[in-house]
């Protein structure tokens, strides 16, 4: 017992050393895998980074894990996507950390959401309208585009806590960047002319929407968040037949019983797709996840 | 129509301004990628699409900083809760219609060194087995106003003012906020209700890779004290019993009540996180109180990419308090006043409950609770059959509380609740009417405005 005291002292004193020089890596802890994915990258060998989410679950719902604790307790960067897709998990931690550097508005706490421009942002806020997107639509990781907006923000922020990396920083970013544009060109002709309509179990896709040209038409939760009726769903699938709206994206986490149900009644192709990087196994990283969710909308040919 | 320009101008010049800040704000991200933006470098055949594209982003951009703006002003967070119970008691043949808590609470940071909340409310103490009319049993006023400090280091906390003590796992819970409509027994009969103190405490997340947390506080008391004697009943069913420990003119530091808890977690992996935690509260002087109990918890997610989450926790509790028996003015015959007057006296509880429940999706949460609750006091007894009480016995009162309950989460800010308890004790539990009886509880609670999920070990 004494003998695991003094350890414990002793690596407190090791690491309050470590910090004072520059030579340690930048701790990151992140909300999403997607973030993870990003830092690492970014970061490649001057950063350790911890996600706290492991990607299967739904995003605005995570079980807070003792860890997440005391991993942002010690942390130099906890980068969130923000727009309160968070708000289950994340406000309560950072609290508990009682860590002064990765508080709201200090260097070491980085808000992805403000260098993108957000969708559905609402012009009054009301609880009836659902209880999940009252700062406008979270889910941008589905656009490679706005994500290229957070390699920049990862690269700059990771260069002001590290400065004697920051050229290995920026490089790794535009490595990054260009993959990424490389990609969104594939993706693009992967989709082109297809007139993709479809119907969501959540408002997920907004951005996706807009970067790649499919067209979300309607939601299987009548808001966000919340789960429909059955007169909603005898609606939906009424609306679906008449528009002749041939697929539905379940989001890889919810119960297959309503889609199924819907698919039956209206012949739409049913997909199960990740919402972010984990979501499914063959999502390992974000452009795996990317290649996923354009497969899945895109069909077998 | 040349007001709303001018409006629209002075609106424009504070984007333009708000804009600049943004910019300023940013620099370092965009400066250092040259400028990373939401178009990727690809050839586009659209020139002036894309510069369309770029002004909606402009405008986009302008929204979303002054949202960021709006959002850092300077207005509290305020939030409000209604919790509405009916109860019903089968051997008292009672329906009430409660409202036990109309609250409101603001918080908001005070400046770089602290946060401070004030929660104002209403409250009604649930009774199901007591007629209520309007009013009865209702407090009125601050149940919570404390001062948190933000910027201590090595991890600690300081919170000064008038709280809910951080002792055991379920007793710092709003009544609101349990898992069931009533607070176990258990809780209320040893630590007297809520953990309401005023003093200060201190907390500390030890600095290591495991999570654990030290709270140590020095209050005037931690909920109430120990009823002396067993709750009574006069011939014509009315209750007779009272705290009646001395509780002396003053308070010198030697009466105040000092308290500790340990929290621990265990990630144990495949979705399953235990919660440890140990207590101990010591008050002197005029009444010496103590209290011990140990808790703990255990959530698992079966499925991560499933609602369903199984819960089981409990907590078993201890108390004591011994001092000097004073008058309470209920005793009527100047016997047992004198006897009162001169005695010391104790007297004690124990208890605890367990329960489990499971969540089912997001909607339904079914759960059981199994409580029980060991007090002994005094008694007031009529040695020579005369009506009138003489002397002073002991009681043991033996209560086990089996309770089942279904909540309904609507959303994350609507519940439904139904609960059924079977209550059954050694000593009556409705006056003159049985040592059993069976209580139903409807609970309808609903919060308005901002919503903080707790991280509460
Ligand atoms: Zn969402």
């Amino acid at each position: 017992m004494k003998k695991r005291i003094l350890l414990t002292l002793a690596s407190l004193l090791v690491s309050l050393y470590a910090s004072s020089t520059q030579a340690a890596p930048v701790k990151v802890v992140v909300t999403i895998p997607d973030l993870a994915d990003f830092a690492n990258r970014i970061g490649g060998d001057k950063v350790t980074v911890y996600a706290m989410a492991s990607g299967v679950e739904d995003p605005h719902n995570v079980l807070m894990r003792p860890s997440m604790v005391t991993k942002l307790a010690q942390a130099d960067l906890f980068i969130v996507m923000g727009l309160d897709l968070e708000h289950a998990y994340a406000p309560a931690l950072l609290a508990e950390s009682r860590n002064q550097k990765i508080q709201v508005g200090k260097p070491g706490y980085l808000d992805c959401s403000r260098g993108v421009s957000v969708r559905e942002a609402p012009t009054s806020l009301d609880r009836s309208e659902g209880d999940v997107h009252p700062h406008g639509n979270p889910h941008y990781n589905t656009d490679p585009g706005r994500m290229r907006v957070v390699i920049g923000e990862i690269a700059a922020r990771l260069s002001e806590i590290d400065p004697a990396d920051a050229a290995q920083f920026q490089a790794n970013a535009k490595q990054l960047t260009a993959k990424l544009d490389a990609k969104i060109v594939e993706w693009k002709q992967k989709l082109a002319g297809k007139n993709i309509r479809f119907v969501s179990y959540h408002p997920v896709w907004p951005y996706f929407a807009e970067r790649f040209g499919v067209q979300p038409v309607g939601t299987i939760q009548p808001k966000p968040g919340i789960e429909p009726g059955p007169r909603y769903v005898d609606e939906l699938i009424a609306r679906m037949k008449a528009d002749n709206i041939r697929l539905i994206v379940k989001e890889s986490f919810y119960s297959d019983r309503l889609p199924k149900q819907i698919a039956a009644a209206t012949g739409a192709r049913l997909v199960s797709v990740p919402i972010q990087v984990h979501g499914t196994k063959e999502a390992t990283d974000y452009i795996a996840f990317m290649d996923a969710v354009v497969n899945a909308f895109a069909g077998k040919e | 129509m040349e007001a709303l320009t001018k409006t629209v101008g002075s609106l424009q010049q504070q984007l333009d301004s708000q804009k600049q800040l943004w910019d300023g704000f940013h620099a370092p991200a965009t400066a250092a990628l040259g400028g990373a933006t939401e178009a990727p470098a690809e050839p586009n055949p659209n020139a002036s699409a894309g510069s369309l594209d770029q002004i909606q982003r402009d405008v986009d951009e302008l929204k979303s900083a002054q949202r960021q703006v709006k959002s850092g002003l300077f207005n509290p967070d305020i939030s409000a809760a209604v919790d509405f119970i009916t109860s019903y008691s089968r051997k008292a043949n009672n329906v009430n219609f409660t409202l036990r808590d109309a609250e409101v609470m603001i918080q908001s940071n005070v400046d770089q060194y602290a946060r401070a909340y004030i929660v104002f409310n209403a409250e009604t103490e649930l009774a199901p087995t007591e007629k209520l009319g309007i009013f009865d049993k209702t407090s009125l006023g601050v149940e919570e106003a404390a001062i948190q400090t933000t910027n201590l280091p090595w991890g600690l906390q300081l919170k000064a003012g008038q709280f809910f003590a951080d002792f055991t796992r379920m007793d710092k819970i709003h009544s609101h906020d349990l898992p069931f409509v009533d607070r176990p027994r258990s809780l209320t009969e040893i630590i007297g209700g809520e953990d309401a103190s005023r003093g200060f405490e201190l907390n500390w997340l030890v600095p290591m890779d495991h999570y654990l947390r030290l709270t140590g506080g020095v209050v005037d008391n931690i909920g109430a004290d120990l009823p002396i004697t067993s709750t009574l009943f006069n011939p014509d069913g009315s209750v007779h019993s009272a705290s009646a420990f001395n509780d002396g003119a003053n308070r010198p530091f030697q009466s105040l009540m000092g308290y500790g808890r340990a929290a621990t977690l265990f990630d144990l992996g495949s979705g399953k996180v235990l919660h440890l935690g140990a207590d101990y509260a010591k008050g002197s002087q005029d009444t010496r109180r103590q209290i011990a109990s140990a808790d703990a918890k255990l959530e698992w997610q079966p499925d991560p990419a499933k609602y369903d989450l199984f819960e089981t926790g409990g907590e078993v509790l201890w108390s004591k308090q011994s001092g000097q028996l004073a008058d309470q003015t209920l005793w009527q015959s100047p016997s047992i006043e004198s006897l009162f007057n001169q005695s010391t006296g104790n007297a004690s509880a124990a208890g605890g409950y367990v329960y489990a429940q499971y969540r089912f999706g997001k909607l339904w949460q079914p759960g059981v609770r199994v409580d029980y609750t060991h007090s002994n006091a005094f008694q007031l007894l009529d040695s020579d059959n005369n009506g009138d009480a003489d002397s002073l016995g002991r009681l043991t009162n033996n209560v086990w509380t089996y309770s089942s309950y279904l909540t309904l989460n609507l959303s994350e800010f609507n519940r439904l609740r139904l609960q059924l308890n079977y209550v059954n004790g050694s000593e009556d539990i409705v006056p003159g009417k049985g040592r059993n009886d069976i209580q139903a509880f409807f609970q309808w609670t609903v919060i308005l405005g901002a919503h903080k999920h707790d991280f509460a070990p």
